[in-house]
């Protein structure tokens, strides 16, 4: 065994593989595709989104209503829970599982780690928030919605909700890594993305009222719903303050990760 | 080369793990890192490869500090913990996300795969391993990048006999070809199976560091028994030989070989009735070594990091 073992480190190929921050990235996806549960993660976003528009189309059905298109999309709030949860787990589970001294002892330059996690889990959520987006529009199109009538508002739905949560995702994985304990992580998401909108809102205050606005999800929902110019953001410009929110929560991620021990 | 180890010094809250340690591990042969559990063994490993963030003094592997390696795990193979795999994950699985990381090719999974002994656990989730397994998954993604120092937080924790005989001789035979081998045990026993040298801390502060034989070979006592003790005891007092009397003409003598004391009392005439040379053993040698360590930590509540 001991010659046998010898033989193979000394001959054997690593190849002259070296570290890159692309690699830390590929390897993140491996990661990802390596455990079931992911998988089964991103259905669950793609078969709430389209579960809910049923839902929907089935009441008002019942009350002989149509709803409008933007409506269809009314279950994106619920299912963003879904990969909020994703995002927090994504980095929270390297601590909870052990496998954070691994990683970082593979990447010890700790930031293309992260940007692996943002990539992956971004794009992942994307394609099922989009693909969940369509669908729902697709069904609501063969029960009657007026879907076609407006390919500009389609088009914004579909890549908007896609947009919305991928960045709810990537939102959720920068304050994991900031907290970094898993059941403090996800009670901070929570907080911030639900609890926060509906307390300011009931401060009797209209500054605070106003600033509600700029809260992650009030800001960012603005995406996929009617262009409205009573409030004080366009659908893009609610998700530019989505995006300012997710990129604060990745600047404290980066400045976290290097500075604290693994 | 192999490791140096400056005034390093890491402080958690106000409590210090580590305190002002220096030392040096050597390629070419296997190191053990050897101090009661709370020592500061993990600290100092956590420190070496980058992990923790040193409070004082620097850590180098090599003469480069691990997080400025270009491709780390061709540098170094390190195992700091026996659960280091997600449950949900196949073993191949995580050997080859860390594989990914430095392009190493699907092959060298394989191939340390091998030289773990996993082969026909490998497609399983690393949930159902047993501690020992885990070790084993440990050391593989160790061996991935071949590389030249590798260091070891208790490895042998948790592996049956067979594993221990194996890990022994595969340290043993990565240091013949060169390497650096620097592995951690809180017992000496371990250690003394297969480190050639041993650095000894306690209370986060280097005790001792120096080839595991003379922790012993310093101690060498011999107890005599004769019918004039006093001669004998006046006939061999002499630097750094120390002898106490015990009951019925019997005298430990502490400094000297068994051959001197018996040479020395035949060149002038004194009998000899018994001779017996004790060899503290090293875990004795190790207690003593760490006793006061120990003592203060038991009372020390809020002691370093494990």
């Amino acid at each position: 065994m001991s010659a046998a073992a010898a033989g193979a480190a000394r001959y054997a190929a690593p190849g002259n593989g070296s570290l890159s921050a692309a690699r830390a990235v590929r390897a993140e996806w491996t990661k990802f595709r390596t455990l079931p549960s992911n998988l089964v993660t991103m259905t669950i976003t793609f078969v709430t989104i389209i579960g809910l528009a049923g839902v929907l189309l089935a009441a008002l059905a019942g009350e002989g209503r149509v709803p409008a298109t933007t409506e269809l999309l009314a279950g994106v709030s619920w299912a963003q829970f879904v990969p909020a949860v994703l995002g927090v787990v994504m980095i929270c589970s390297e601590w909870a599982s052990g496998t954070s001294k691994v990683t970082f002892l593979a990447v010890p330059t700790r930031w293309p780690v992260l940007a692996g996690k943002v990539a992956v889990v971004g794009v992942a959520t994307f394609v099922a928030g989009a693909a969940g987006a369509a669908g729902a529009l697709v069904m609501g199109a063969t029960t009657g919605v007026d879907v076609g009538g407006d390919p500009a508002l389609v088009i914004r739905l579909v890549v908007g909700t896609g947009l919305y949560l991928g960045t709810i995702a990537v939102l959720a994985l920068g304050l994991g890594a900031i907290v970094r304990n898993l059941v403090g992580s996800i009670l901070t998401v929570i907080g911030l993305l639900w609890i926060m909108p509906f307390a300011a809102a009931m401060v009797p205050v209209p500054e605070v009222q106003e600033l509600t606005l700029y809260l992650p999800t009030s800001a960012g929902v603005l995406l996929i719903t009617p262009d409205n110019p009573a409030v004080g953001l366009t659908p893009w410009g609610g998700y530019a303050v989505l995006l300012a929110w997710a990129a604060a929560a990745l600047a404290g991620a980066v400045l976290t990760l290097r500075t604290r021990d693994v | 080369m192999g490791i140096q180890v400056q005034s390093l010094g890491k402080q958690y809250g106000r409590t210090w793990a580590v305190r002002d340690l220096t030392f040096e591990v050597q390629p070419g042969k296997v190191t053990g890192f050897l101090g009661p559990n709370g020592a500061g063994k993990s600290t100092t490993m956590r420190s070496i490869v980058g992990l923790d963030r040193p409070t004082t003094g620097t850590a180098l592997i090599d003469g480069v500090r691990y997080a400025r390696l270009r491709a780390p795990l061709r540098e170094v193979g390190t195992v700091l913990d026996a659960r280091s795999a997600h449950r949900s994950r196949r073993a191949v699985d995580h050997l080859r996300t860390v594989a990914a990381t430095h392009g190493f090719p699907r092959r060298r999974v394989d191939e340390v795969i091998g030289l773990a002994g996993l082969e026909s656990v490998a497609h399983r989730r690393a949930g159902q391993f047993s501690l020992g397994m885990g070790q084993r998954l440990g050391i593989a993604v160790a061996l991935l990048g071949d590389p030249h120092t590798l260091i070891l937080d208790e490895p042998v924790n948790g592996l049956d006999p067979e594993g221990v005989t194996w890990i022994r001789r595969l340290l043993g035979s990565l240091a013949a070809e060169g390497r650096t081998v620097f592995l951690s045990s809180h017992l000496l026993s371990e250690l003394a199976l297969v480190a050639e040298h041993v650095i000894v801390i306690g209370r986060g502060e280097l005790i001792a560091d120096s080839p595991i034989d003379t922790l012993t070979a310093d101690a060498e006592r011999v107890r005599v028994r004769t019918e004039e003790v006093d001669a004998l005891v006046r006939l061999v007092s002499a630097e750094g030989v120390t002898t106490a009397s015990l009951d019925n003409g019997t005298v430990e003598i502490t400094g000297l070989p068994v051959e001197a004391v018996a040479r020395r009392a035949a060149e002038v005439g004194i009998v000899l009735l018994e001779v017996t040379p004790i060899h503290r053993t090293l875990e004795e040698a190790y207690t003593e070594l760490t006793r006061d360590a120990v003592e203060y930590r038991a009372g020390d509540a809020d002691g370093g990091r494990p």
